[in-house]
């Protein structure tokens, strides 16, 4: 049994405005796959996750994550540095 | 072993979760069971209902044959991505299990009903009695890898629906004849049958 790996593809998806098709599209995958990932069904392959992070332009840790991220109104509301 | 029929329009046709779960039960159920009816069963009567079942089997499996669960456990692996490259190993790894399982207990079965002569256990004789076993074991390894797909994918969200609604009205990549595998197959047809015609006594 993999470990749950958290994830921030639906707010990212949604800040860039993508459906799933598009998301899916750019980087290669069946819509429904994107689908799972969101939902935690399954885990990305490493090659999928750096294909992800290459797309938003982030890091792989800001992406998935084995802990919880943490809600952004916590982060927002927290004083500058602590997060 | 697995195949799986693309449509001529290029379109996976969509089938509820529900349907895809009934057709891989039928399948896998009314196949033996229509073989057993009529091997019991010597009157037209329960010889007709075996053969209804059997055929009610072939249908449940060209129902599912082009469906997206055939589709993950049969298309070409080029043509997959990450997460049903998995999802195919796993049905796969499950079929073996099973299938294994199942010849293991068969075998086994075959050695006492032809060893034990205090039992009278019926054993194949006839041509048809293989040839039935034949076409059930290629059945079960067509249908095993759905059937576990088809039980064990989650369920799609309101948003895959929605998309999926939205990809039926834009025109589908058509698929290209793939030329190299009908030449296999008539090649290998005519392999079959000149080594029958001059096999043949």
């Amino acid at each position: 049994m993999s470990p749950t790996l958290y994830n921030r593809l639906p707010v990212l998806r949604a800040e860039r405005g993508l459906s799933r098709k598009a998301l899916a599209e750019a980087i290669g995958v069946n819509y429904q796959t994107v689908g799972y990932l969101e939902r935690g069904d399954y885990n990305p392959s490493l090659e999928l996750a750096l294909k992800l992070a290459a797309f938003f332009e982030l890091p792989v840790e800001m992406i998935f994550s084995l802990q919880p991220f943490e809600p952004l109104s916590r982060m927002a509301a927290s004083p500058k540095g602590e997060t | 072993m697995s195949f799986y029929i693309r449509m001529p329009s290029g379109r996976v046709p969509r089938r509820s979760r529900i349907s895809l779960r009934l057709a891989s039960l039928t399948v896998l159920i009314a196949y033996p069971a229509g073989c057993l009816i009529q091997l019991i069963f010597d009157h037209p009567g329960p010889g007709v209902t075996g053969l209804a079942l059997v055929l009610l089997a072939v249908l449940a499996f060209f129902w599912l044959a082009p469906s997206q669960v055939q589709r993950i456990a049969g298309e070409q692996v080029c043509q997959l991505d990450d997460v049903e490259r998995d999802l195919r190993r796993r049905a796969y790894a499950f079929s073996y299990q099973v299938l294994t399982g199942l010849m293991a207990a068969g075998i086994f079965y075959l050695a006492v009903a032809n060893d034990d002569t205090r039992l009278t256990l019926w054993a194949p004789q006839t041509y048809a009695h293989w040839n039935a076993i034949f076409w059930g074991v290629l059945l079960y390894s067509f249908t095993l890898p759905s059937a576990w797909l088809a039980w064990t994918l989650p369920a799609p969200d309101a948003e895959d629906e929605a998309e999926a609604d939205r990809s039926a009205d834009e025109p589908a990549e058509k698929p290209r004849a793939r030329w190299w595998l009908w030449g296999l197959l008539a090649s290998g047809a005519a392999v079959g049958f000149v080594l029958a015609r001059v096999l043949a006594p």
